[in-house]
């Protein structure tokens, strides 16, 4: 898409160095009164501040905010990957990478790395819990399985001894394997 | 694309003064050419491979610009890998008079 040149970049065409004369006053917040002043002294022309106020929106407000995200979106990814251990090859290059990103559309939060650092330990938090919360549900099942098989043994060795079981032998039976309650009329 | 002998000598001192400008926005993070020169297609200022390196070289001669150069084989022509403005570059930008060192103490 070819861009439409501002009437400020047009005049800069005939005379070189005009562009940067409005930017540098713009960079110093002059007025856009003063701003057509100076166009005016230069150039002959009269421009409109409607004129000027686009060109500032357009081009040189467009570029110090792309430039400000930019650097933003670099320090921040400098800061998450340990600024002294990448070199100043390594940086420009990434840098270069962030920039072609952002001319690509891809819509980089200044934050974007920041959010998702924090999703990524919020994950690993879970994951944790969830370990956590696994290693205790395995030492209760362990636990459980170990007083189901005590009262299975149990009632094993008093039949094989020759003993009768009782109506308490079985509610242990009940209540431990099956996890059911205690038979009506209670145990003896 | 005009050539550095066809372009004017103003022009040369715009676009030389946008270079220093643009690395002093991004100080103190070193950018590739590449990324430069899209910077100066992105503000009207395009160059080439050669004026880039007329500028580089006219700038680093001046103290306002560090870089580092690499050769993929030996005998091969240098290139640059990276650019980023000096304190002298940053002066320079604000205009500070020479026997200033830009520190008030």
């Amino acid at each position: 898409m070819r861009i439409q040149p501002t009437r400020i970049e047009q005049l800069d065409a005939k005379h070189p160095g005009l562009r940067l004369d409005v930017d540098l006053m713009l960079d110093k917040q002059a007025t856009l009164e003063a701003i057509a002043a100076l166009v005016k002294e230069k150039t002959g022309e009269t421009l409109s501040i409607q004129t000027i106020s686009n060109y500032k929106q357009r081009r040189w407000l467009a570029k110090k905010l792309r430039l400000e995200e930019l650097r933003e979106i670099f320090t921040t990814l400098k800061a998450e990957l340990g600024e002294a251990a990448i070199s100043e090859s390594t940086q420009a290059r990434l840098f270069e990478l962030v920039d072609q990103a952002m001319r690509s559309g891809a819509a980089l939060d200044p934050h974007f790395l920041l959010k998702e650092q924090r999703l990524w330990a919020l994950q690993d938090i879970w994951k944790q819990q969830n370990e956590r919360l696994k290693q205790k549900l395995e030492i209760e099942l362990e636990k459980t399985r170990r007083e189901m098989k005590d009262s299975v043994d149990e009632a094993e060795a008093k039949l094989r001894g020759g003993e009768s079981l009782t109506v308490g032998d079985i509610d242990k039976i009940r209540e431990r394997v099956f996890g059911l309650p205690a038979a009506k009329g209670g145990s003896e | 694309m005009m050539s550095h002998e066809t372009k004017s000598q103003a022009l040369h001192e715009i676009e030389r003064g946008e270079i220093l400008r643009f690395l002093a926005e991004v100080y103190p993070n070193p950018v590739t050419p590449n990324m430069l020169m899209h910077h100066l297609d992105d503000s009207a200022y395009s160059v080439d491979d050669d004026e880039l390196g007329f500028h580089f070289a006219y700038l680093f001669e001046k103290g306002y610009i560090a870089l580092e150069e690499f050769a993929r084989r030996a005998g091969e022509k240098r290139r640059i890998r990276w650019v980023k403005i000096t304190a002298r570059g940053i002066d320079r930008i604000d205009n500070r008079p020479p026997e200033s060192d830009g520190v008030r103490i």
